[in-house]
């Protein structure tokens, strides 16, 4: 595979205005992430407690694998952390600083400053080509357009796949595709990459492929998955049962 | 960066996003488009046809309806032939003819040196000008051709000038020259403008300024016979074709037979509005589908950080989009239609200048009001949607 993280082909974005978006860090270290008493409870079609009250604390550039039988409520955990869910209760502190879910315009936002998320099926357009479906990953208008295609371009070099940018992502294969969306996660430098079963649906060579790119990277990563050897790549794996931490 | 950057960057961006979607799906962008399409196209082609038909209508009812035949020539600087004006007035459907010409549009008039000036119009007439177009009271007007300094006075300015009662003779000043006031003229329906003038016989009228603004006889008929009258006064008041005569009788709304186009093109208009409608509610419904099927790719938005409001901006651009260039279809088929047809009966096409205009906006009106709803629900896609999928 051509292109590994962290290479020198990054140097032209990590000076660019892409990757020079400014993050606030703390003096004191502060964990990136923590929940607090988080819990979910929805109330239709029947009241039903999906999460318990639960306790997490995430470092930043730590990796973590949430495992767990399927129903036992890791995605939901995922989705709370990357705010793609409102948490019926508890504080959700990120950086130091409170969450607020109030309105799903603040957690949009906070998703497109702080998040980045990988799809279990990749979750791309097929009817654009891979360098499209990279730049979706990018909604900051401060930076222009010239330099969004040129770091688009580079976190497709980054997972190895510069050399299909124009071609329709309904033409590449599972690995392909989900490389793609890994690039699109990467392009934008979340502080967190929440990577849903990523190999859930690739045979064993993709997959592995997948998980080095994933881990090899320098942000903060929480990866849901079923299989326990993906699980171990990670610096901790949480377990999940019945909506509780073990 | 300015604001105005980013918000460029922005609109374009977003604008590429919507037009990669309609391209995506051209069948469906298609489906979406006709319904406006067709409103355009109906509603300009009735609109430009109905102007079209007006026109000739009004030209073929304008010499029908007249009860008076104006000519005006470009110059004449000795007047008409009095035996010529005397052979249209003994015209079987004429009334009465003579000279009625707009000498000066203001000259300055007061009753006397001390009092305050006014400004009127000053007119030259004969008897017969004087006849088509006022009732007079005061002197027999065949006084006009003595060359006196007489002066008669429409009503409205006599009223203003203080004129009321002419049983003793007044005079009153018309460019400082003293004018008696011979009588007063109330205009009769189409010659207004008489009310605020002065009137004087030729001598005078040249004497205060050599040539008039115009040259003008007109003739009073009774309806029907304009076309034959304005013909016959055409040949007869320049039979060497030296004056330039043009044909300026005025249409007269009053025998009209009401305003037939009006009423075609309030048809046109409620049948491009009703097309206009069905555009609308098809927009609406390809749009919801479009947001049912694009639920997974909504989602992802969502996820990567869409806000709601950028969601709803997307698909009002790409339903304002389809409707922009439906618009501009529908309009251009409209247009090239209706000049067709105009072409087919050898008529001039009338096409209103902002028409185009009105249709686009209207067009692009109706996609953006089909995409409310869709918007609304699409802006409500849980980011978890692509989760699931």
């Amino acid at each position: 595979m051509s292109g590994s993280p962290g290479s020198a082909l990054l140097s032209h974005c990590e000076s660019s205005q892409l990757l020079a978006r400014p993050v606030s860090r703390p003096a004191a270290p502060i964990p990136l992430v923590k929940l607090v008493e988080i819990g979910l409870e929805v109330i239709r079609p029947v009241p039903t407690r999906i999460l318990h009250p639960l306790n997490l604390t995430i470092e930043r550039g730590e990796s973590v694998s949430v495992v767990g039988p399927s129903g036992a409520g890791k995605t939901t955990l995922a989705s709370i952390i990357g705010a793609l869910l409102a948490p019926s209760e508890g504080e959700y502190y990120f950086d130091g600083e409170l969450v607020d879910s109030s309105a799903p315009t603040r957690l949009a936002l906070f998703r497109r400053d702080h998040v980045s998320v990988v799809f279990q099926n990749a979750q791309l357009l097929d009817e654009r080509d891979a360098l499209s479906n990279v730049a979706l990953g990018v909604l900051d208008p401060t930076i222009e357009p010239r330099v969004v295609a040129e770091c688009c371009l580079e976190a497709l070099e980054r997972v190895g796949l510069a050399h299909v940018a124009h071609r329709p992502a309904a033409l590449l294969s599972g690995g392909e595709r989900q490389r793609v969306s890994l690039a699109r996660a990467l392009v934008k430098r979340p502080d967190i990459l929440i990577a849903d079963e990523p190999t859930g649906a690739l045979d064993q060579a993709n997959g592995r492929a997948v998980l080095e790119l994933l881990f090899a990277q320098d942000t903060t990563v929480l990866l849901v998955t079923h299989d326990r050897d993906a699980a171990a790549r990670a610096d901790r794996t949480v377990t999940i049962i019945d909506g509780r931490l073990k | 960066m300015s604001r105005w950057t980013i918000f460029g960057h922005k609109l374009r961006t977003m604008a590429a996003d919507a037009a990669m979607s309609l391209t995506a799906r051209p069948w469906r962008t298609f489906a979406m488009m006709a319904g406006i399409m067709l409103a355009a196209a109906s509603a300009t082609g009735a609109i430009i046809t109905a102007d079209t038909q007006q026109t000739q209508i009004d030209r073929r009812f304008d010499l029908q309806r007249s009860k008076a035949v104006v000519i005006q020539a470009q110059s004449a600087p000795d007047g008409f032939d009095p035996a010529q004006l005397a052979a249209i007035a003994a015209l079987e459907p004429v009334s009465a003819a003579g000279e009625l010409s707009v000498w000066a549009d203001v000259v300055p008039v007061s009753l006397n040196r001390w009092a305050e000036d006014f400004n009127a119009p000053l007119l030259v007439a004969d008897k017969g000008g004087l006849a088509v177009a006022a009732s007079t009271t005061g002197m027999d007007p065949q006084q006009l051709s003595t060359g006196q300094p007489l002066v008669w006075v429409g009503e409205t300015l006599a009223a203003r000038l203080g004129l009321a009662d002419l049983r003793t003779p007044q005079t009153i000043l018309v460019k400082q020259r003293p004018f008696t006031v011979a009588g007063v003229v109330q205009a009769r329906p189409g010659f207004e403008y008489i009310a605020t003038s002065l009137i004087v016989g030729r001598q005078s009228g040249t004497a205060m300024i050599p040539a008039g603004r115009t040259v003008r006889v007109i003739a009073g008929i009774r309806p029907g016979a304009a076309v034959a009258v304005a013909d016959y006064a055409l040949a007869a008041l320049d039979p060497t074709k030296t004056l330039t005569l043009r044909d300026i009788t005025p249409p007269d709304g009053e025998l009209l037979l009401g305003n037939v186009a009006a009423d075609l093109k309030l048809i046109g208009l409620a049948l491009g509005g009703f097309v206009g409608l069905i555009g609308t509610i098809t927009v609406a419904n390809t749009m919801s589908m479009s947001v049912v099927q694009r639920t997974r790719e909504l989602g992802l938005r969502s996820a990567m950080g869409w806000t709601p409001g950028r969601i709803r901006t997307l698909i009002l651009l790409e339903s304002g989009a389809s409707g922009l260039f439906a618009a501009v279809i529908g309009s251009t088929l409209g247009t090239a239609a209706a000049i067709t047809w105009a072409g087919i009966n050898a008529w001039q096409p009338i096409i209103s200048k902002p028409l185009p205009a009105i249709v686009i906006l209207s067009g692009t009106a109706a996609a953006i009001i089909g995409g409310l709803i869709p918007a609304h629900h699409a802006s409500r896609v849980s980011p978890l949607a692509a989760m699931r999928s």
